[in-house]
């Protein structure tokens, strides 16, 4: 449903097809975001799935999710955001007027095509995955599936009904008459055959109904360990509805980015839980499919659905695949292209792994370049690892996609006055996407030990109420909280990063943009510095300097080690201070008593 | 760089001046303190370049000169005088 993204199939729904047909029962799913995307336009549509903020998305469905109860019938959301619209205006349609279009004239016809394009009779049960800006569509069609079709029975789950809060969203909206709280592996499967046979789905584990104002839900079963026993997702029907609206085109070849599940969980986050991360909830638990599951999967997706790249929707990369399933991917010499999330803690040699093997996008989750706000997350990695992650994927050719977060308890000025001196020296690396404050969570440690963070004030990111009845409890649906923190730093703070930032990403997409490039035979170096314009120049040196540049170039490392690798009479304190002439040029990173030549090899 | 005779209390003076000079100018000023003065003595050799060696710098020498480095050379001028310019060999 709206708004999840249109140019990649549903791995909740191919994969819940799969089960169903796999426990005997027959499956059809139904990806009728590409309906909509088809009716208002794939464009707009895109723009408005991108937009995590304001729950824009789901007040467009709010009207016919809620009826009479909805709260927002006069619009009044769009004078409240309207500084927040700019980027959904139409060609020649202000953004206020287009979303209130949609609202009123484009979102009841999707409806009405839904609800007359199907034999919704002929299935006993309709259900809907809901994560992000979907909960309010889904809600739109199975109150009007409900409405002309009474023995339907509708079927709710996904991160959105996680924990209590799709026990609230059970309690409280009427069109839910089931939801499976929490992982649906196993109680899919039992519900509908509890359906079938006449028992009470909400004795399944994980199942939950209303019964008058409360709910009655069974305990979920504990997260799911045999991944290698589920089927892989079936997403036949994605690709025909695609290609017959015109979204996809026919084509022997495609280059549609495959979900794929190999891992779940977070192995780092089930021993830190980073201080701002809402993922995984009740299921932090780190499970993984075994290798050779994955490879026979790959390719049998591969062969089905005619394409060969693969998004990981695990959390977190599983450190095992650096040592079995990716150097086995290396041998049988398929031409995957992957993206991972993983942690920062890369080496080299794994990113070149990671490269050959075919992974061209990471998300490593690397959020600041400050060790001192690093550890206030909890990440488990340093600012210097950071940066070498970067460093190494901008040469193996994987791109990198990364934030800068600031607003943790605990954090100085100074960290942030840091990080916005280091930013012009690092412009040849890829910048962050994106540089702002962290938001707030459902199930982080920020969310969860609110008195521990000096958390003040906490409340449901304001649009909600702009979406959801009154009758609806906000502090148990929302994902998203506005909040105060006692002994917050002032905006001003961050400036000096927020422009760093903004300027580095402008000139990563100069027409010449940023190098930092060395050459080097044994005891000799070259680098040419091209990050600045104007201030270009090669710098050439001979001898322990060009050995002591070259010892810190594969990771960070500190003075006592490189004396030892390279057998230097010099004492640490005469390396720390050659440390600190290379950083002055800005051809160094400092990180304590780590260093990190910033150069690349030239290939 | 300098393309007139320079006497022994002009390089005295300049070296009175050390702390105002950039670490390149301070590289330079070292070399060409000795070359100036073998050339004041008539003692420099009167080929047109004298060279120093990199490993003969200092490590926050060879920093000053390792960008862009300049070149100094000793040479003789017509009128006899010798001008003193300071050549880094690589």
């Amino acid at each position: 449903m709206p708004f999840m993204d249109i140019d990649r199939p549903s791995i909740q729904l191919g994969l819940l097809k799969a089960i169903g047909e796999a426990a005997g029962f027959p499956v059809r799913t139904l990806h009728a975001n590409l309906d909509f995307a088809a009716r208002i336009g794939a464009g707009y549509y895109r723009d408005l799935a991108a937009h995590r903020g304001r729950l824009f998305g789901e007040w467009l469905f709010s009207v016919e999710a809620f009826g009479a109860a909805a709260p927002d019938r006069d619009a009044r959301l769009l004078a409240e955001f309207a500084a927040e619209l700019g980027q959904l205006a139409g060609p020649a349609e202000p953004a206020a007027d287009r979303l209130l279009r949609t609202r009123d004239e484009d979102v009841p016809r999707w409806l009405d095509s839904l609800v007359a394009g199907f034999d919704w009779p002929a299935a006993g049960v309709v259900g809907f995955s809901c994560t992000f800006q979907q909960n309010a569509a889904s809600f739109a069609l199975a109150r009007r599936l409900t409405a002309r079709y009474p023995q339907l029975v509708t079927v709710f789950g996904g991160a959105n009904f996680d924990g209590e809060m799709g026990l609230e969203l059970v309690r409280a909206v009427d069109c839910i008459d089931l939801a499976v709280i929490g992982e649906g592996d196993t109680a899919f499967p039992g519900l509908l055959a509890a359906l079938a046979t006449g028992a009470d789905p909400a004795e399944v584990p994980g199942v939950a109904r209303r019964a008058g104002d409360q709910v009655i839900a069974a305990d979920p079963a504990p997260p799911f360990g045999r991944l290698d026993d589920l089927p892989p997702p079936d997403y036949g029907e994605y690709f025909e509805r695609a290609q017959r609206l015109g979204l996809l085109p026919e084509a022997g070849h495609r280059d549609v980015w495959l979900p794929v599940e190999t891992a779940r969980g977070c192995w780092w986050g089930a021993k830190h839980h980073c201080t701002f991360c809402g993922l995984n909830a009740t299921t932090m638990r780190f499970r993984a499919k075994s290798a050779e599951r994955v490879r026979a999967e790959l390719a049998g997706q591969a062969r089905r659905y005619r394409s060969f790249r693969f998004e990981a929707v695990d959390n977190i990369l599983d450190t095992r695949y650096l040592t079995d399933l990716f150097p086995a991917i290396i041998d049988s010499g398929a031409t995957y292209e992957f993206f991972y999330e993983t942690k920062a803690n890369l080496t080299r040699r794994q990113l070149e792994l990671l490269a050959r093997a075919g992974v061209t996008q990471l998300q490593p989750g690397l959020e600041s370049l400050s060790s001192h706000v690093l550890r206030l997350m909890d990440k488990g990695v340093r600012a210097a690892q950071n940066v070498n992650l970067l460093r190494w994927s901008a040469h193996y050719g994987i791109a990198v996609a990364w934030n800068i977060l600031w607003g943790f308890p605990g954090e100085t000025a100074q960290d942030y006055a840091d990080q916005a001196a280091a930013v012009p020296h690092l412009v040849h690396l890829r910048p962050p996407a994106s540089a702002d404050r962290i938001w707030l969570e459902r199930f982080s440690p920020l969310y969860r030990e609110p008195e521990r963070f000096g958390l003040r004030h906490r409340a449901p990111e304001r649009s909600h109420r702009f979406v959801y009845p009154r009758e609806v409890d906000l502090d148990r649906v929302a994902y998203f909280f506005d909040y105060d923190l006692a002994g917050a730093l002032p905006e001003a703070a961050y400036d000096g990063l927020r422009q760093a930032a903004a300027a580095w990403s402008t000139a990563w997409d100069a027409d010449q943009p940023p190098v930092l490039t060395y050459w080097s035979a044994p005891g000799f170096v070259q680098l040419y510095d091209g990050r600045h314009p104007g201030r270009e120049g090669t710098y050439t040196f001979e001898g322990t300097l060009a050995d002591i540049y070259l010892a810190c170039s594969d990771r960070p490392t500190t003075a006592p080690a490189v004396r030892a690798k390279l057998g230097l009479d010099l004492p640490p304190a005469a390396i720390e201070e050659i440390f600190a002439e290379f950083h002055t040029r800005g051809l160094m990173f400092l990180d304590g008593p780590l260093a990190l030549s910033l150069a690349l090899p030239a290939r | 760089m300098t393309d007139t005779p320079i006497s022994q209390a002009e390089i005295t003076a300049l070296a009175g001046k050390l702390d105002a000079l950039t670490p390149a100018q301070k590289a330079m000023l070292s070399a060409i303190t000795t070359l100036a003065a073998e050339a004041v003595a008539g003692t420099a050799a009167p080929a047109d370049e004298r060279e120093v060696p990199v490993s003969d710098l200092s490590f926050s020498q060879q920093f000053a000169v390792a960008f862009k480095p300049e070149h100094v050379q000793v040479r003789t001028k017509p009128d006899g005088t010798k001008a003193v310019t300071f050549k880094i060999s690589r």
